[in-house]
Order: C-alpha cells, then structure tokens, then sequence
C-alpha cells in the first residue's frame, strides 16, 4: 500500500508527469518515487498514458552543429556524410575486434570486451540508467574522498558568469554479471580521474588494477584501486569511446605491465554535459 | 506506415546500444527533429534543447537507457525521456523567454490535439478518455504537457485565475485517470 491515498497519488502523479509540480515538491516526488514502488508505477502510467500526445509535437530539425557534437561526444571515428544513403551511412568502425597485438593478455583483454559488448546487450539496466542519473545529479554522492589540496591553482578563478556546461566522461563499470562495480568519471569539477568503488574490494589477497585502452589498442595502468577507489590526474589520454578495464593481479599490480589476470570489469568512457 | 516507421524505429533502438553507428546516424535522422522539437518547446532554449537531444541519445548509445516491448510507442518513449529531461533542466535552469520563433508557422499541439489523436489507432483511449473532459479542463492539462507550463505559465496564458487553473487541472487529472483505468 502506498504512503498516499489514491486520489492524492494520481494528482500527485500526474501533476509531476505535466509539469505542474516544481520546485522541492518535484525533488520530494522524486525521492518517494524512490523509496515507493506504486508511487513511481503511478508516474509511469501517467507517462505511458501522456506519450502518444508527444508524438504530435511538431518536429523542428535540430542545429547541424548537434549531429557533430554527438559524434564527438560518442567517440565516433568516421564522420558520416548525412546525404549518403540509409545503411551503411557511418562505416562500421569497430575498434577491439581484428587489429590488436597478439599477445595472451591482449587477445584475453579483447575476448572480455568483446563478450562485454554484445552481453551489454542484455544487461539490466534500470541500474546502470539510475547510476548514470546519479552521477549526472549527485555527482558529490558519487565522489570518492579525495586527499586534502596540496596545490595552489594556478589561474584565478574565473569571473562569476552563468555557470558554464561542464563536459565530463563517465563509464559504468560492468562486473562478469553484469552488474556495476564502480564508476569512473572524469573532468568537472576538479579534473581529476575517480573511481568510485559500488561493492567493497574482494577481499581475496589480490589487486584490482585499472587500465584503459589507448589509440594504439595497448592497455595503460591507471593504477591499483584502493578501498576507497582511485582518484588521480588524468595523465593519459582519456576520451569518448575509450574502453576502460579492471583486471585481476597480484599484490602490488600486474608485474609485466599489461593485464595478466583475468578481466573483472569493463566499460566504455562517454561524455556528458553537467547539466 | 506507421507500423513500418514504429516497428523501424524499436529495430534502431534494440541496434544502437550494441555500438551500431549506422543504426545510430539513422535513428538520428529520424527522431533528431521531434527529439529537438519537444525539448526546445520545453525550453525555449536552442542550446539547452541540444543538451537535451544529446543526454538522450548518448544514455541510449551507452546503454544506460533501454527500450524494453510493451511499452508502448518507441518514439513516444524516446519523447518521454526527452521531455523528462527539459522539465528537469528548466527546474534547475529556470525559464524565462517566450516560444522560439521556431515555432511561429507551427500549430499548436495543445489546439489541435483531440483532432489529430482522432485518427491514431494506438491513442484511440486517451483520445476517447481527454474527449470526456470539459474543454477547459483538457485545454489546461494539454498546455501544461506540451509547454510544460507551471500553474502560473498556465493560468496567464488561458487567461484565467490561478485557482481556477488548478482546479481544472486537478478534476481534469482525475476524470482523466477514471476512464484510462489504471
């Protein structure tokens, strides 16, 4: 039974899915939504109910800017000609697949990726939807403690203007079962690379180390994650598209400086705006 | 042909999350325009509409948004999530401009909505369901939806008390409910 009674429920419900709730009633529907399964069943139904009114919305065409935007905020390699025809309009561009270094560890870091990608597929994703949300809104709840500031910046900070949109990349970590392990985002506001564990570390006397997949398919250490995560500077290049990895190691991280055990946990970096 | 586009459109979206970049550049042909449409009637604001456009396209490509059968139109989910997505911005952002000229030579879905549901077969409840409301009543709730107006927003612009719009808002919501069943 829901904490409110049905009338108030569908007004509530429905005056969310309208619009029409703003402000700190808005976020609190939000949050019983959270807490109360039939109070978000109900705002689901609105919205079903609602949706084939959207469709008459007449369309506009969008900014030819904005195709260009996603593209690059995607990690896509080729730039499509849009006039092209229906299929095959962006060649296939499949990196990870036939072109990587023959070495074990390679060729096992790419089998993992691979059964990544099209497992991907069928993952659950109310969570993953719900954590991106997360690191999109609460991007503090998310932030791995990080160590106190030891440096001075550099510039002065910038004139108090309209806060600008803040480009980040985040990654959800998939686990063998598919379920997020942990995070990673990268950029605003600090500009630093974090990890944010979601489980606790196996506690079975290995390491967890962090690795992302460069331009030239060779996977780069970030580095050991710690019980409270990783947090460093992004000296590596980080971008749209990028495969991350977290393979298993022994104590002190992989010795031969390439993933040596089995993989644990992948993702892919995407770029978000902070809005 | 409205089977073939929906049927085309969920084909598009069961593609995309696996990396399909073709499948992508053409959902984005076809559902950029009422994507964009939807998100800048919400936020009379080009740029925020283009964020809107792109959050939802980019939680489809990594896969973090899902379009699960049965759930209804896959272009009325996409504009769900669009809509979803302006509301929460503007909530954040505020809103203060009028409609984009964009919109100058367009109808006005919240006018026109009871005729051009009329002949869709999949919204032939909700059409029956918004035919039982007062006018005023489905003339609120509809400007509400599409504009994503607050009381206020609506009340000036039907031209009516604050109170009123509310209450024709809320019996609305109710009778509404009543006949779509639950």
């Amino acid at each position: 039974m829901s904490a409110l009674d049905r009338e108030t429920l569908t007004v509530l419900a429905g005056e969310y899915v309208l619009g029409t709730l703003r402000g700190r009633a808005r976020q609190e529907f939000e949050t019983l939504c959270e807490m109360d399964p039939e109070i978000a069943a109900a705002r689901t139904a609105w919205e079903e109910h609602f949706a084939p009114l959207l469709v008459l919305s007449p369309p506009v065409p969008p900014p030819e800017t904005l195709w260009a935007h996603l593209h690059d905020a995607l990690g896509f390699e080729v730039i499509s000609d849009r006039s092209s025809s229906d299929r095959g309009l962006v060649e296939e561009d499949v990196p990870y697949t036939d072109d990587l270094p023959a070495t074990a560890e390679i060729i096992h870091l790419r089998r993992s990726l691979g059964r990544w990608r099209v497992t991907s597929v069928m993952m659950s994703m109310a969570v993953a939807a719900g954590l991106v949300s997360l690191v999109l809104v609460r991007p503090d709840l998310l932030r791995a403690p990080t160590p106190a500031p030891v440096q001075v910046a550099e510039a002065p900070p910038a004139k108090a203007e309209p806060a600008p949109l803040r480009p980040m990349l985040v990654a959800v970590m998939l686990n063998e079962q598919q379920d997020p392990w942990c995070v990673i985002r990268e950029g605003a506001p600090d500009g630093k690379l974090t990890l944010t564990l979601l489980h606790p570390l196996p506690d079975d006397g290995q390491d967890r180390e962090l690795w992302i997949v460069g331009d030239d398919s060779v996977p780069k250490s970030l580095g050991i994650i710690g019980p409270a995560g990783l947090s460093i500077d992004p000296a590596v290049e980080t971008a749209p598209g990028r495969l991350m990895a977290v393979s298993r190691e022994p104590k002190g991280g992989s010795p031969t400086g390439t993933p040596t055990g089995p993989i644990f946990a992948t993702g892919k970096l995407v770029k978000v705006m902070d809005l | 042909m409205r089977d073939a586009e929906t049927l085309d459109i969920a084909e598009l979206l069961t593609r995309v999350p696996s990396g399909d970049e073709g499948a992508f550049a053409t959902l984005y042909r076809q559902t950029g325009p009422h994507l964009y449409g939807v998100a800048l009637r919400i936020t009379r604001d080009r740029s925020s509409a283009e964020d809107v456009v792109q959050d939802v396209l980019t939680k489809l490509w990594s896969g973090a948004a899902r379009f699960e059968a049965g759930r209804g139109s896959p272009l009325g989910w996409l504009l769900t999530m669009a809509r979803n997505r302006a509301l929460d911005l503007i909530a954040r952002r505020g809103r203060d401009a009028p409609l984009p000229e964009e919109f100058d030579e367009l109808p006005d879905p919240a006018e026109d909505a009871l005729s051009a549901l009329a002949g869709r077969e999949d919204a032939s409840r909700l059409h029956a369901c918004l035919a039982v409301l007062t006018d005023d009543q489905r003339r609120a709730i509809l400007v509400a939806f599409f504009e994503g107006a607050t009381h206020e927003e609506a009340a000036e612009k039907l031209e009516t008390p604050l109170g009123t719009v509310k209450s024709w808002v809320r019996r609305g919501l109710l009778k509404l409910k009543g006949c779509l069943g639950s």
